[in-house]
């Protein structure tokens, strides 16, 4: 079953913001079909690597990892991701970021000292799911309520595919929809258009045996740019405190 | 035999009841989640193999497989080929040709990655050209070589990281020579990191790449090589016919040649593309016979030794190229040496004795198959050396073409075919299927020759379940019509693999058993599975 914390407590006292905060090194937002007690269910959830930065150290659990529910960690988009925005129609449209002006990226690229988080379906079996897993961005909750979030992949010699635009649907692929088949483990650019605490709801959906219906949604939280110094000390706290993991 | 299962018509292949050994370990990859991986151990060193996880699990390192570097070739399915656009100078120029295997998931591509398998505090860490011993370590990965008939040609090796806001971060390139610049600085221990690879022209690339890393243990340097293998299809489609009989050892050959390219194809794995001539009607192409072997650097379908050995050379007597059979709508004439339209008779014949060229024509649109009989002196029985060509017809020609075309030769009611869930013959095997294998001599209207080689069924030689694809017709995406490879112990439940289950090599996959050196997109494939159950029925879908 899943394992209960003290965090559902303070849910109506502190902000989800301070949750555990993952800084550095590869995670990913994964998908997993499991029966924790309650019969066999979809698990939208974060499973972080061993060498994964939680609060200033190593996530551990030996290679595999560890895995936490959603509201456990708050995802850190340092600033040294900012970028500035040049003038690509496409990426001005996909991302919502006009040119010249900053972004923040978590990259699909691995770089030092940077969340390298993915999209996973590795856990999901493709006999059971034939048709793969399919993400939807439910809502975007930005610190002003006027950012923009998107999510595109550069690769090979193709102009980027943008999956999620809170500024373009109609720009991304199929509509803020992202479809990956079962088995299956990729990276993304996720852009940002302004500093402060995020929340991305994102809901996941896919047929057992190619019919019957599975969904799960969860709401992921990212602290874009530097972190407000109080918040940091207690994030740190909190989060050793109410830190949900989930069985592998 | 065939049989229909779950209303479905299916071809398949009844093993023995006996547990068989297990196949050669070889493994042609057309597509699925891959590494390059290096890994070290301190006591048993470094490797460097192709790998996957048998679970997917790419965070669980007990679950590996490693694939030996010299027992395995990658090769560029159809959807990795592309028109390079402006900005990619370190491959080729802007408008060619090129072959990508990308850094994102492509369901229909290969999805290479890098992975380093070595313990945190082996190696020292890498920053610029100095080191220290912070961080978990990290080693460099460098191109030394880049060989092979795709070189050979011209072609050029590249492989980047797509940057965010576009751009690339090229690492490896071979277009600007090869020197210490080709590198990859640091991969730390355990990186799983993907980035494009690409090439330029068809053919082979043997890369050769070094591995090298600074141990902390005494500051030692430590490296090691390994080649790898990449093929680029050749693009098995012809504008004339320059043919070439071949013997060695009983067996025939009738070769195309493609000297532009430096390729010579074999029995199926070319098409002959013949546009309306507009002079008087038909379709007319150069065309040319000789039994004169070839040496051009790649073989596809066929050993380099049949390649060569041109029968005038082998063989004493006369020899000679009768046509016959011509299935195909209207008629066929090659000059004065053979017309189908008064019968094809002992008299339809080409002298080889020496080159013989002329115009072939035909008379109608569609697909056409010429069948040849060589004639000399050891009286050999041999199958038909096919020769096949389309007039009027786009290379990826649709089903419509397909079924409008086997109509007409046949003279069926207009529509008779063009069900693809019919079967017009009655033979099992539905219209959609005998689309799909057209190219291994499918035939929808007088059922379907004894062609065990090309037709799917239980090769002896490799132990293995073999058939031939089209990647013209079918290019391995999700858009139908697929052909899907599924194998059973049991009649009941069956395991499919496609591009949604890709399957894993040293367990069940699909792999190569092609001859030759290189490959086209008509391409002989087979089943591996590891380990061979004593029972094993197959069957091919197409969906």
């Amino acid at each position: 079953m899943k394992l209960k914390t003290l965090l559902p407590l303070f849910g109506s006292l502190i902000s989800p913001s301070f949750a555990a905060l993952y800084s550095a090194d590869h995670g990913d937002i994964g998908i997993a079909y499991e029966d924790e007690g309650d019969g066999a269910e979809f698990f939208l959830h974060y499973h972080l690597g061993g060498d994964a930065i939680l609060d200033g150290s190593p996530v551990g659990g030996g290679e595999e990892g560890e895995e936490f529910e959603p509201s456990a960690i708050t995802t850190l988009v340092p600033d040294s991701t900012q970028a500035t925005m040049g003038s690509v129609a496409v990426l001005n449209s996909g991302t919502g970021v006009s040119d010249g002006s900053p972004i923040w990226i978590i990259p699909q690229a691995e770089a030092d000292g940077v969340p390298f988080l993915g999209i996973a379906t590795e856990e999901l079996d493709g006999d059971l799911f034939p048709g793969g897993a399919t993400f939807e961005l439910v809502s975007v909750t930005s610190p002003s309520g006027e950012g923009d979030f998107s999510v595109w992949q550069q690769s090979g010699i193709s102009a980027p595919d943008f999956f999620f635009s809170t500024n373009s649907a109609s720009s991304t692929v199929d509509n803020n929809k992202l479809k990956m088949s079962a088995g299956g483990h990729d990276h993304f650019n996720l852009g940002f258009s302004e500093e402060g605490m995020w929340e991305v709801e994102l809901s996941v959906s896919g047929m057992l045996n190619g019919t019957d219906l599975l969904t799960d949604t969860e709401t992921f939280s990212f602290q874009v740019g530097s972190i407000p110094e109080p918040s940091a000390a207690l994030l740190s706290l909190l989060g050793a405190l109410s830190l949900l993991r989930r069985r592998r | 035999m065939q049989a229909i299962c779950n209303n479905k018509i299916v071809i398949l292949s009844l093993l023995g009841l006996v547990s068989l050994p297990s196949p050669a370990r070889e493994f042609d990859l057309l597509y699925g989640h891959h590494e390059i991986q290096t890994d070290y151990d301190p006591v048993d060193g470094w490797s460097l193999v192709v790998s996957y996880n048998l679970n997917d699990d790419f965070n669980d390192r007990t679950q590996i497989r490693r694939l030996k570097a010299d027992e395995t070739t990658l090769i560029a399915p159809p959807l990795a080929k592309g028109v390079l656009p402006n900005g990619f100078s370190f491959l080729a120029d802007p408008g060619e040709t090129v072959w990508v295997l990308p850094q994102g998931f492509d369901t229909a591509n290969h999805f290479l990655g890098m992975r380093v398998i070595a313990d945190a505090g082996i190696f020292q860490t890498r920053v610029g050209n100095n080191y220290s011993n912070i961080g978990r370590g990290t080693i460099s990965f460098t191109l030394k070589s880049a060989t092979g008939s795709g070189p050979d040609r011209g072609g050029h090796f590249a492989h980047w990281e797509s940057l965010s806001l576009g751009g690339s971060e090229v690492y490896l390139s071979s277009r600007d020579g090869i020197d210490e610049s080709d590198e990859i600085p640091t991969l730390p221990a355990g990186a799983h990191s993907h980035f494009n690879w690409a090439f330029s022209k068809p053919g082979n690339y043997f890369l050769e790449f070094e591995v090298d890393g600074r141990l902390r243990a005494g500051g030692k340097e430590t490296s090691h090589r390994e080649i790898f293998h990449f093929q680029v299809p050749h693009s098995g489609e012809l504008a004339q016919i320059n043919a070439s009989l071949c013997f060695h050892n009983k067996d025939w050959a009738l070769n195309l040649r493609d000297p532009e390219n430096g390729v010579l194809y074999g029995l199926r794995r070319a098409l002959v593309v013949i546009p309306d001539s507009n002079v008087g009607g038909g379709f007319s192409c150069p065309c040319s016979f000789d039994a004169i072997g070839s040496d051009l650097p790649d073989n596809v379908g066929l050993p380099a030794i049949l390649a060569q050995s041109g029968a005038s050379s082998v063989l004493t007597g006369p020899i000679s190229l009768r046509l016959i059979e011509h299935i195909g709508p209207g008629e066929v004439s090659f000059g004065s040496h053979f017309q189908s339209a008064d019968g094809l008779t002992d008299a339809d014949l080409i002298d080889l004795t020496s080159p013989t060229t002329a115009t072939l024509n035909f008379t109608e649109p569609g697909i056409h198959t010429l069948a040849f009989q060589p004639i000399d002196s050891t009286a050999s029985k041999v199958d038909p050396l096919i020769i096949r060509c389309l007039a009027g017809l786009g290379f990826q020609h649709s089903f419509a073409d397909w079924a409008d075309s086997y109509e007409r030769a046949y003279n069926l009611p207009v529509g008779s075919l063009k069900d693809p869930a019919g079967d017009w013959n009655g033979d099992g095997t539905n219209h959609q299927m005998e689309f799909l294998l057209d190219a291994a001599g499918a035939n929808p209207v007088r059922g379907n020759p004894d062609m065990s080689h090309f037709l799917p069924g239980y090769d002896l030689e490799s132990e293995r379940f073999t058939f031939f694809r089209d990647l013209t017709k079918d290019p391995l995406d999700d858009a139908p019509p697929n052909l899907l490879l599924s194998y059973s112990s049991d009649l009941v439940k069956w395991k499919t693999l496609g591009p949604r289950n890709r399957g894993r090599p040293l367990e069940y996959a699909e792999s190569g058993a092609e001859e030759g050196n290189a490959v086209s997109p008509f391409i002989r494939r087979s089943l591996v599975l590891s380990p061979t159950p004593p029972k094993t029925f197959f069957r091919l879908k197409a969906e």
